[in-house]
């Protein structure tokens, strides 16, 4: 089983497999498409993943390495968020910034699966709460200038989305 | 925020563009930390409801969610309560496919001149592709007078014309207007007012696609005789329910030539009969249109000669024959054979045995009143115990407002291992499923059985009553049908006591049924087959 070393930004190496790491694109691209030798015992470097989020992200690739390619969604088709299974439920039982920086380097690293699931939990977290409630579970400030909010309930109204 | 890491671009310059994720300010929001696109996946799986309320938390979610992607999505609703002023005129127009204009009686001036604007704006012209009116004559020669101005919507494919939920003298008025519509193809009317039926002639040269819905007999007969349907494929007709006393029937008597040669063009044909109008010639109007690829018929009593009729279109993919009958003759003598059949839907009275039927994959006995029913007559049960084994390919049975003895969950239990069943009651709870995946929404194995004519209707339902949406409680739970019923689970007493009256039944026949009866009862005592509120009905379990 060949093996390839990463390199985070906090400059921790990890010794992973090549096919738990061929789960993010990003790294498949440069060893297929742009031909980095992982023989050569030189690290890739990720600069934009924290040592301690890439070693969930590994956890995550380790557990779902074998998963089959998920069909390709219509984009119109319905969406469902309740189809998140336990293990990466319980994976994803973190505090905010942790879930946000995962999504973040999976954004990074190409890895479609994770960033469907990650958003999947987000939004199972904004689903049924009024504006103000969705302010509040993520700490966001109103920048709204007063008054502004009335004119978007006016669009609300006339824009009405399918709701099928 | 961050780069992705292209092909192209070496590791190099990637590196020293970006900042670590972790180095963000400490008092920021985590959230904020999200660049645009990622928070673009998270909106795409929020439901129109919840989108709603995201767009109003703060300035960079709602310009996010007011890209184009989602307008498209969405349709435009005009009426005199939403388009106010001259500001909201500018706001609307943006590229939706879809809109629906509503006016009302109390409408002044003002709201024309702006909805003619809106109409007129390049954006709303050249992107709309579904328009949906709900106005009268009076107000259709207001809007696109032909004097002032010629109109075209060079994208429209649908025009849908919604009648007011009160009937007044404008309605009735004729329309003199010019509307160019050069893409349309869907025509759908749900009454046929005057101003209604002047602009299906108007685009009858077009339309291939029409659907409508009449009230007397006449008013179908006019339009099936219009003689420039050149196009036409796929016709619709709903006739609604009556008041008492009214009675019309059509006769054999009342087709002519332009009728039959309107029929014969036909490839698709839905009869939606509320008022049992079409007793006496569903006959002559199947067998009037030997070309259909897909057939679908409710109505309220047939003859089983419209079977037989039916039987004889070779080309047909999809049938569904649902009614009553009241022939007392009437055994299920046919036998369907129909090489291309892909989906068949029948009424418990109105069975035919299986022949010829190499792709049928969905088969769904469909009791579509409200009245409960049984399989009274054994014939109708025994043509269905033919189909699992006759025809291996079916991979999914439904069967809906059917209460079921012993024997019909037994047969139920008799297709084979790689199909699902699935029983629901009259109101869509779930009585039982057989090989449906543990903790499943049934909708995906629901067969749909309701037509076009009904996405009409409950467009005119929609538009009476507006109102928010009540979010739907659809979580993690299982949602069973539209009560949201869970069938009580099977107790070791419920269970005991079915399987009781199951082998009284049994012991008549059989050794062969013997061994499916045990492979029966292990499913049951394995808890697939769920037994439902309505359960057993011959032995009250």
């Amino acid at each position: 089983m060949s093996t390839i070393k990463l390199e985070t930004s906090d400059g921790v190496k990890f010794t992973v497999k090549t096919q738990v790491a061929k789960c993010s694109g990003t790294i498949r691209t440069m060893l297929e498409d742009i031909g980095i030798n992982p023989q050569d015992g030189e690290a890739i470097p990720l600069s934009n993943v924290h040592s301690t989020i890439l070693q969930k992200i590994l956890v995550w690739a380790e557990h779902h390495v074998d998963d089959p390619e998920p069909p390709r969604e219509d984009a119109d088709a319905a969406k469902r968020t309740d189809d998140i299974c336990s293990w990466d439920e319980d994976f994803l039982k973190v505090d905010q910034r942790t879930l946000f920086d995962v999504m973040l380097a999976a954004n990074y690293l190409d890895m479609k699966q994770l960033i469907a699931v990650c958003c999947k939990t987000v939004a199972n977290m904004i689903k049924g709460k009024t504006a103000d409630q969705i302010r509040r579970t993520f700490n966001i400030e109103n920048d709204f200038p007063p008054g502004e909010e009335d004119k978007i309930r006016l669009r609300n109204q006339f824009c009405e989305e399918r709701s099928r | 925020m961050i780069a992705k890491c292209n092909g192209s671009t070496s590791l190099n310059q990637t590196t020293i563009e970006q900042h670590s994720p972790m180095a963000s300010s400490a008092d920021a929001p985590p959230i904020a930390s999200l660049p645009p696109e990622v928070l673009d996946l998270v909106f795409a799986q929020l439901s129109p409801a919840d989108r709603r309320s995201a767009r109003q938390v703060n300035r960079c979610w709602r310009s996010i969610l007011w890209a184009n992607r989602y307008i498209t999505n969405s349709t435009l609703r005009v009426s005199p309560y939403t388009l106010t002023s001259l500001l909201v005129l500018e706001q609307m127009k943006r590229p939706f496919r879809q809109i629906h204009v509503t006016t009302s009686c109390s409408s002044d001036g003002r709201f024309y001149a702006w909805l003619k604007k809106l109409l007129l704006s390049s954006e709303i012209a050249g992107s709309v592709q579904v328009m949906k009116l709900q106005i009268n004559g009076r107000d259709i020669n207001i809007l696109f007078d032909r004097r002032l101005q010629s109109y075209v919507f060079r994208n429209v494919t649908e025009l849908v014309l919604i009648s007011k939920p009160k009937l007044t003298p404008r309605d009735l008025m004729g329309i003199n207007v010019d509307v160019q519509l050069p893409r349309l193809e869907t025509l759908k009317v749900d009454s046929l007012a005057r101003a209604n039926y002047q602009l299906i002639q108007t685009f009858s040269r077009q339309i291939k696609r029409l659907v409508i819905q009449v009230d007397r007999k006449h008013e179908l007969l006019t339009i099936l005789s219009m003689s420039n349907l050149d196009r036409i494929e796929e016709l619709a007709i709903g006739v609604n329910k009556k008041a008492q006393g009214i009675m019309e029937i059509l006769t054999p008597n009342d087709f002519y030539v332009p009728h039959i040669n309107t029929l014969n063009k036909l490839l698709k044909l839905e009869i939606l009969d509320e008022a049992n109008m079409f007793v006496q010639v569903f006959d002559l109007v199947i067998s009037s249109a030997p070309n259909l690829t897909h057939l679908r018929i409710t109505g309220v009593e047939m003859n089983p000669n419209a079977l037989f009729a039916a039987n004889n279109l070779w080309n047909l993919e999809f049938l569904q024959l649902v009614a009553r009958t009241n022939n007392p003759n009437w055994t299920s003598e046919i036998e369907f054979s129909f090489p291309e059949l892909h989906t068949l839907i029948l009424s418990p009275e109105l069975m035919g045995r299986p022949g010829e039927l190499p792709k049928l994959n969905t088969l769904a006995i469909i009791n579509p009143t409200e009245k409960a029913c049984r399989w009274r007559q054994t014939w109708g049960i025994n043509a269905l115990a033919l189909y699992p084994d006759q025809v291996p390919t079916i991979t999914k049975f439904y069967i809906r407002g059917i209460n079921l003895s012993c024997i019909d969950a037994f047969v139920l239990s008799t297709f084979p291992k790689s199909s699902t069943v699935l029983a629901e009651d009259r109101k869509g709870y779930v009585i039982g499923s057989l090989r449906l995946p543990d903790g499943t929404c049934p909708e995906p194995y629901r067969v749909p059985w309701t037509g076009q004519i009904e996405e009409l209707r409950a467009e005119f339902t929609a538009s009476v009553t507006v109102k928010e949406p009540a979010s739907k409680p659809c979580g993690s739970q299982l949602c069973y049908g539209s009560g949201g019923c869970v069938p009580p689970p099977v107790t070791p007493t419920r269970l005991s006591r079915f399987l009781r009256a199951m082998r009284r039944r049994f012991r008549m026949f059989g050794k062969k049924i013997k061994e499916d009866f045990a492979s029966m009862v292990r499913r049951v005592q394995r808890g697939i087959f769920l037994l439902g509120a309505y359960g057993c009905s011959c032995c009250n379990v």
